[in-house]
């Protein structure tokens, strides 16, 4: 039998947990969740368009996850490809579409990872879904006509696994986007990439060491010391380690918000998977925050220059 | 002899020289795809980038980089009291009871890590420092992290950090020691050439973009690892530069502040050895690379190439299990001659996106330069 909500087994599951005592405490564990696409030649937003696919993605993702369970967060839901559509990111206020179920997935459990492709969508991510709803394909963060905005339900960190998902362009959407009008949730921290990112086997540590230093330092400083990758890519051959100048880079980038600037930094600068409750819901979304690196230069982007 | 200052400046200015290169190599690609089929112009572009450096035959390279010898290792240099010391002073430290066992009940080797802390992780807002590292050393994984508490409610920011690249490079060359990484690892840069050392900034602005504040929270070092070529490995054509280094499995990331290193994460900087049994007689042909390669990426859905860098490395392997005469360390594995592609299919500057032409990452894969034996399986 299916359930109407996709992740109501397993909140029984923790319940009975919770009930048995035999697992970690759910009330104090984050709820986390994957959405990843690697195969989008089987749905009808690229059909038969192999040369979107990436089949090694869904792993990298599922990294990060499996590391939230280990460090004993309740694993809540693992979509990969299949019916992936805007439904599961964007928000029914927002966008007047009680089709858009955004609380009973991307912003149902407390942390996710989105992997999908990316693109520049009026200075906001646009990600590609599989398969087409609601009249589109995409789902939109932080740019004109978006659709998501997530926080005002249960996301407090949202990790985006695309290319160009947190330009140094977005940030002033990305604001917005956190901390929908008139709600008194917000999400407490996104982090992404400026520029192009980068897929490879090697890479799949980088989502597990997030997953376990986040525990440690701030959500923030885990994503973008984990993932920065310093003149690695596009080197000449007599030149593989940028001593001319001719690589470039992979660029992780994190946003926090809040109703000042040193709130929001503060955020930034401190909030862990395991402290996250001691900062509670961003209260204001008059300031945003930034981390990252200057001069960072990645493929298909100006170099970061917030 | 050219002057080596105006030699580098001058290589440097190349960058924007090479893109109108890049550019017609991809142009002369281009050209062919109205001829070919996407797939032959995805060959034509990996031969042309393939065959300057290796000729018709890897079997040169391979030669080269058999004359490798790691003459290291981070299993000898790693003193694990030393490092404490360092590291924690006198602060009680917890040890995981697990550390005690370097193997598993299943008496293999245990490829776990140890940590050792000081404080509490799970504290709000209270110090914490952590250490862990390999059980066993020689697979060459280290984490280090260093928290420092804070005020809950954000009335203190950290002070921004002031020492220059080359004081934070010189104290991750000295982390790097401490921690047993054999220095003869790390390339020694050439004069001039730019430090892998970068700011990592956090900002506030508000609403109406205004910056509030901002501040310099470290310097972030990254240290490739790499082995000298004896007689040099690559002399590029057009610059007549040798490249003189192999890059090798393993790199290190550091967060240096005014306090001295903050954050570190040694990967797999193994005590691997040079795999005795790459035959060099079984080399592949440039021929077979590129028809591999671009069977490969075809295979990965990569149709259109914004980027391609082809770099000469050695890759991490595992020995065959059945093999009756095993390395010293198998957990370790071994080294053997590779070549790293790296590949994406949007260039190098800003291009606009949109839903149809949206940025797919882009790869890194590697492939192996000597044939291997049937009971082997290729290790991506």
């Amino acid at each position: 039998m299916k359930t109407a909500h996709p992740h109501l087994g397993l909140a029984l599951k923790c319940l009975a947990g919770v009930g048995l005592s035999t697992a970690l405490s759910c009330a104090l564990a984050l709820k986390v969740d994957m959405y990843a696409i690697g195969n989008w030649s089987g749905g009808n937003c690229a059909p038969g368009d192999t040369d979107t696919d990436r089949g090694a993605w869904p792993g990298m993702a599922q990294a990060w996850y499996d590391w939230m369970g280990l460090m004993g967060h309740a694993k809540t839901g693992k979509f990969v490809d299949g019916d992936m559509t805007v439904k599961r990111f964007c928000d029914p206020t927002l966008t007047g579409n009680a089709n858009c179920k955004d609380y009973l997935y991307v912003d149902w459990p407390d942390a996710a990872i989105v992997a999908a492709h990316g693109y520049d969508a009026g200075n906001g991510w646009g990600a590609l879904m599989r398969n087409q709803a609601l009249g589109t394909c995409s789902t939109v963060m932080g740019g004109p006509g978006g659709n998501m905005a997530v926080g005002d339900n249960n996301l407090k960190f949202l990790h985006a696994s695309s290319c160009l998902s947190l330009n140094d362009n977005y940030f002033g959407n990305m604001r917005a986007a956190m901390k929908r009008t008139g709600t008194a949730k917000g999400l407490h921290v996104m982090t992404g990439f400026h520029g192009v990112m980068w897929i490879g086997s090697g890479f799949n540590g980088d989502y597990a060491a997030t997953a376990i230093n986040g525990h440690v330092q701030s959500v923030a400083h885990a994503w973008v010391t984990n993932h920065y990758k310093s003149n690695r890519f596009a080197c000449a051959a007599w030149d593989p380690f940028n001593w001319f100048g001719t690589c470039q880079d992979q660029c992780p980038t994190a946003l926090t918000i809040g109703p000042t600037g040193a709130s929001a930094l503060n955020r930034l600068l401190n909030e862990r998977y395991n402290n996250s409750a001691v900062f509670g819901s961003p209260s204001g979304r008059s300031y945003y925050a930034w981390m990252g690196y200057p001069g960072c230069d990645p493929v298909a982007e100006d170099a970061f220059s917030p | 002899m050219a002057n080596p200052l105006m030699s580098i400046s001058s290589v440097r200015a190349l960058r924007p020289a090479l893109l109108p290169l890049l550019a017609a190599l991809l142009a002369a690609s281009a050209a062919q795809a109205q001829t070919q089929d996407p797939k032959e112009a995805l060959r034509a572009a990996i031969g042309n980038v393939l065959r300057p450096m290796l000729g018709d035959s890897s079997a040169p390279v391979v030669e080269r980089l058999q004359q490798v010898k790691p003459d290291g290792a981070i299993s000898r240099g790693f003193d694990l009291a030393r490092v404490t010391t360092a590291l924690f002073g006198r602060s009680a430290t917890n040890v995981a009871p697990d550390c005690r066992s370097t193997s598993t009940t299943a008496r293999e080797a245990d490829t776990g890590l140890c940590l050792i802390d000081a404080g509490s992780r799970e504290s709000d807002t209270g110090a914490y420092t952590a250490l862990a590292f390999s059980k066993n050393i020689g697979i060459g994984d280290i984490q280090f992290t260093r928290r420092p508490a804070f005020a809950g409610d954000g009335s203190v920011l950290p002070a921004p950090v002031k020492m220059s690249d080359a004081e934070a490079y010189d104290q991750a060359l000295k982390f790097m020691a401490l921690m047993g990484v054999p220095r003869s690892e790390i390339p020694v840069l050439p004069q001039d050439a730019r430090l892998p050392v970068r700011s990592l900034v956090a900002g506030a602005v508000d609403e109406k973009g205004s910056e509030a504040q901002r501040i310099t929270l470290h310097k972030m070092v990254q240290l490739p690892r790499a082995f000298v070529v004896p007689g040099g490995l690559l002399k590029d054509p057009a610059t007549g530069r040798v490249l003189s280094h192999v890059i090798a499995p393993g790199g290190a990331t550091l967060a240096v502040n005014d306090r001295g290193v903050q954050f570190a994460r040694i990967d797999g900087w193994s005590d691997a050895q040079m795999d005795p049994k790459a035959d060099p007689r079984r080399a592949k042909s440039t021929t077979e690379l590129v028809n591999e390669i671009t069977d490969d990426l075809w295979g990965e859905g990569v149709r259109k190439v914004g980027t391609l860098s082809i770099l000469i490395a050695l890759r991490k392997a595992y020995p065959n299990p059945d093999d009756p005469n095993p390395p010293l360390c198998p957990v370790c594995g071994v080294l053997r001659p590779a070549l790293q592609v790296i590949v994406s299919q949007l260039g190098a500057k800003p291009v606009a996106t949109a839903e149809r032409a949206f940025a797919a990452p882009g790869l890194v894969r590697e492939y192996d330069l000597v044939a291997q034996t049937e009971a082997e399986r290729p290790a991506r």
